[in-house]
């Protein structure tokens, strides 16, 4: 998952925009992660805001009479599942779901994380290191914990999930927004505004929360992919959302029984957290390049 | 260098003390009372008022934190309630399938990440180099229970060549057990390699630029030569810190894949008790896990000193 | 030892340096001198196959009769370390950080001759011992960062004549260390050069410290040869205007081999400023910044060949024969 990525994030003071050219110009010269990353999202959120005003049939409506009809049945694009229903239209609930739970953990988390992240990079040399190395430990440990933790009080569920997220990735939002804010802490402008007389929480949101921005995109976009992944974990571990709300993670657990009898119900809900989930990454890849030149071309020079 | 260590030491504690109340918070203080989770709602006055007293859940909750952290430092981690079985001992029981698959994920992983990431780095601009980017990428995107499905549906389903899941012990048949686990390894493995992969890659490219590695080649080494010889080890410094994280991403992987191939380990069981709401256990098993992870990124931070001569000395000095 | 013929170097579609003849004989030592930016250390690596791949290099460089510019990355790596040694301009960058000193001074010992085992260990004490380098058998056992610029340095020159080259480039070498060891560093280049009939090609800014080490000097200007001789007559004499201008922003520099005289004193300002790759005029490429440019320099100035390979490429020479 794309705790990994969090490293290779944009320098701030590397992150200088480009010369302005001609629009086209300057889109041939996007790179095609973006172009790719970008393609996959928009279908993953376009798939996932029509369900809302049309899928193929009802949800959940069963069909006892098409049970696993195989993909490319008429009326059954996808196929069926178990009871008949729609696979086609599972996935889109899915989709849904899924975008559901990553919206609102991506958001809580980038929003408490970051000011964790502000926080911990203005404070005084005495706790900045402390606090780092405690950021740092707790990026180690697996989201997955802190779900399971959660589901057994709490019991299983979207909002279980959502809530295990975000506790997950609040360190890591933390942790990249330490650096680079530490870094623009360290410049000249933050210096002359000190000098005349700024306090540091305005200074903190005014100048380095500025500055840092385009790192948050990026970084939002590949939380958004994590987000994907362990949603769908949870789900396939039975600990996530619960029927009848459709999600791809539990399509999946549903189809473990019958791998001999409908292999073929196992791909698309697959492909689906997949293409999404590398739809992100790409994306965040893509943003990456754009936003900080200098990194991506690190190999060429 | 005791320097180094002793700064790590206190970042292990001061994690683990953190963890442990945040692991107490969310399961004591979240959500209303645990008696009633243990019990379902039908529970008489009678029943709840011993289970109580049997948790002792009246207690203030800085006694009851300190009597759970006493309790698992001396291995007295508590009984299930639900199916009676002494946790610490369950531990024990399961932790041999767990230990072979993470091992074994960590053993086809970090070889071939390394591998595959020098390769990919050192044709960077070739279209070879960029293959090995694009696996990595949609490594890192397919998630570990669905490997493990595809691999069942046809090595185990299909070809019939592995067992489809379960694990047998190596006491009995190490052959067997091997092939237990074959594929829940290459399912574990793939997403670590993948995300490896790409650290390994990182990590490569800038030491390729560094201007020893040109030294290097200005005394004869080839590109290659120079990257094997001084790239790799140059580049283990930035890996091995991230090797940390390499962890908590193989356990959390072993949790979800012992799940697919019905493995009776640790992972298997925390799923087990959390669908049960066994909120006792999952508390314990959550901390253990925890733990176990902090102690390997604590020695991983102790490798760490020993392998950059420049923190060796520092801390020396110091 | 060293001919080059048409050397040529693209980045980007840009052609960065163009040299059209420069020769290196056996013994000697030439330094390439000129602004930064100006080209001199791109040619240097050029010269060793040491440019990133995104550099496309034409042309020929002979060496020993062998043209360097044909070898592939193999071939090439076999003559870099044994018959071609290089000092970077950096010893703290070009160091690895993780290796004992020993480790890396022989390494060219390992790949290049049929030493084992303990004489290597004994050609490299002999090799520290020789750059001057107090204790060499512990030194042997140490990292890099345990030791000062100057010493790093050292460490360089001994691991770049490990295996007994004919030629050394050195890009630079005392740029970045403390003017007080700078003169020891090229005392020492001087008389390994003198002990070992090694052929040194010398890049520096600055021209008197290649006054003080070199025998014969190019003045490189936009990836040109702009003039090139005997350093006597090039400094002495000079006819290119740019060679002149160079002279003018050293001033007060001593015609003896006093060394430390002209410490501290660097080339200071010739009008505007080295012009972006791309950016230079047609013809004379100094033109823009030249005082004495003319309607005749917008056309690319022929070479004049004077006496004991004194040549130069101006419209409007300064000086006489």
């Amino acid at each position: 998952m794309s705790v990994t990525d969090i490293d290779t994030v944009p320098d701030v003071d590397t992150a200088i925009p480009a010369a302005p050219k001609s629009l086209w110009r300057r889109l041939r010269r996007l790179p095609i992660t973006l172009y790719l990353g970008g393609a996959l999202v928009s279908i993953f959120v376009f798939v996932a805001l029509l369900s809302f005003v049309w899928t193929p049939y009802p949800p959940n409506q069963l069909n006892m009479s098409n049970r696993l009809a195989p993909p490319g049945t008429p009326g059954f694009f996808l196929g069926t599942d178990r009871g008949g229903r729609d696979v086609m239209t599972e996935l889109m609930l899915g989709a849904r779901n899924s975008l559901y739970v990553s919206v609102v953990s991506t958001v809580v988390a980038m929003v408490v994380g970051s000011a964790i992240g502000l926080a911990v990079a203005g404070s005084n040399r005495y706790f900045q290191g402390p606090l780092t190395r405690l950021v740092d430990a707790g990026l180690a440990l697996p989201g997955i914990l802190t779900a399971l933790v959660l589901a057994a009080k709490l019991g299983p569920g979207n909002t279980t999930a959502t809530l295990a997220i975000i506790i997950w990735q609040i360190p890591v939002a933390a942790r990249v927004t330490i650096g680079p804010a530490r870094q623009v802490l360290a410049l000249d402008f933050v210096e002359a505004a000190y000098g005349y007389g700024r306090r540091k929480p305005y200074i903190l949101v005014r100048h380095v929360l500025q500055n840092i921005s385009p790192l948050l995109i990026v970084l939002g976009s590949v939380m958004f992919a994590a987000a994907i992944l362990i949603e769908a974990a949870l789900a396939f571990l039975g600990v996530g959302v619960q029927p009848p709300t459709s999600s791809w993670g539990r399509f999946l657990n549903e189809t473990q029984a019958l791998l001999d009898a409908a292999p073929y119900l196992m791909f698309f809900p697959g492909l689906a957290i997949v293409f999404t989930a590398l739809g992100f990454n790409l994306l965040g890849d893509g943003l990456r390049t754009v936003l900080d030149p200098q990194q991506s071309r690190s190999g060429l020079s | 260098m005791i320097r180094h260590t002793l700064r790590s030491l206190a970042t292990l504690l001061f994690a683990a003390l953190v963890g442990s109340i945040v692991v107490f918070v969310l399961v004591n203080m979240l959500g209303g009372d645990i008696v009633t989770v243990l019990l379902g709602k039908e529970a008489g006055p009678g029943d709840v008022q011993f289970m109580r007293d049997e948790l002792g859940i009246d207690r203030p909750l800085v006694v009851q934190y300190l009597d759970w952290l006493r309790g698992v430092a001396t291995g007295d981690l508590g009984t299930s309630y639900g199916m009676g079985y002494d946790i610490f001992d369950e531990i024990v029981r399961r932790l041999e399938p767990t230990l072979m698959i993470t091992l074994g994920g960590l053993l086809v992983s970090i070889p071939l990440a390394l591998l595959l990431g020098t390769y990919s780095a050192t044709n960077a601009k070739k279209v070879r180099g960029g293959v090995i980017d694009v696996f990595s990428q949609v490594g890192v995107a397919i998630p570990a229970f669905w490997a493990g499905l595809l691999l069942v549906l046809v090595f185990a389903v299909r070809l019939g060549w592995l067992p489809t899941g379960g694990y047998v012990p190596l006491s009995e048949d190490p052959i067997e057990t091997l092939r237990s686990i074959i594929l829940p390894v290459m399912a574990l493995s793939l997403g670590v390699t993948a995300v490896f992969t790409r650290y390994v890659r990182t990590a490569m490219i800038d030491v390729m630029n560094e201007d020893f590695m040109r030294a290097a080649m200005a005394r004869g080494r080839t590109r290659r030569g120079a990257a094997l010889f001084h790239g790799v080890r140059n580049a283990s410094i930035p890996l091995v810190t991230v090797a940390a994280l390499q962890f908590g991403q193989l356990i959390a992987g072993a949790v979800v894949v012992e799940n697919v191939f019905v493995l009776p380990g640790i992972g298997r069981l925390i799923v087990t008790a959390t669908l049960g709401r066994e909120v006792v256990v999952v508390q314990s098993l959550a901390l253990v896990i925890m733990l176990f992870i902090l102690v390997l990124n604590f020695l991983v931070d102790i490798a760490y000193g020993f392998l950059d001569p420049r923190i060796r000395d520092k801390a020396e000095s110091q | 030892m060293l001919e080059i013929r048409d050397l040529r170097v693209h980045i980007d579609g840009h052609e960065i340096i163009h040299i059209d003849e420069l020769d290196l004989p056996p013994g000697a030592r030439l330094g390439l001198v000129g602004e930064s930016g100006s080209g001199k250390t791109m040619t240097a690596k050029a010269i060793a196959g040491l440019l990133p791949a995104e550099a496309k290099v034409s042309g020929t460089v002979r060496f020993d009769g062998n043209d360097l510019l044909a070898l592939n990355d193999a071939q090439f790596a076999r003559i870099r370390g044994k018959r071609i040694g290089f000092v970077f301009q950096d010893p703290a960058r070009s160091l690895n950080p993780m290796m004992r000193i020993g480790r890396q001074v022989s390494e060219a010992i390992r790949l290049h001759t049929d030493l084992k085992g303990r004489a290597i260990t004994d050609k490299v004490v002999e090799l520290l011992t020789q750059v001057q380098l107090p204790d060499p058998a512990s030194l042997v056992r140490r990292y890099p960062h345990q030791l000062s610029g100057g010493q790093q340095q050292r460490v360089m020159i001994a691991a770049a004549i490990a295996a007994d080259p004919e030629l050394l480039i050195a890009d630079e070498p005392t740029t970045a260390l403390d003017v007080t060891v700078q003169a020891e560093i090229l005392r020492l280049l001087i008389s390994l050069s003198e002990e070992r009939q090694m052929s040194v090609l010398f890049v520096s800014h600055d021209l008197g410290v290649i006054r003080y080490v070199c025998d014969r000097v190019a003045v490189i200007y936009g990836g040109h040869v702009a003039e090139t001789g005997s350093v006597d007559d090039v400094i002495d004499r000079p006819r290119h205007r740019y060679t002149s201008a160079l002279l003018a922003a050293n001033p007060g520099m001593p015609k003896d081999d006093d060394f430390a005289a002209f410490m501290g004193q660097r080339l200071h300002t010739i009008p505007g400023s080295v012009p972006a790759v791309g950016r230079f005029p047609s013809g004379c490429r100094f033109r823009n910044r030249c005082g004495h440019a003319s309607a005749a320099c917008a056309s690319i100035p022929s070479p004049v060949t004077g006496a004991d390979g004194h040549r130069y490429s101006c419209w409007n020479p300064g000086g006489e024969d």
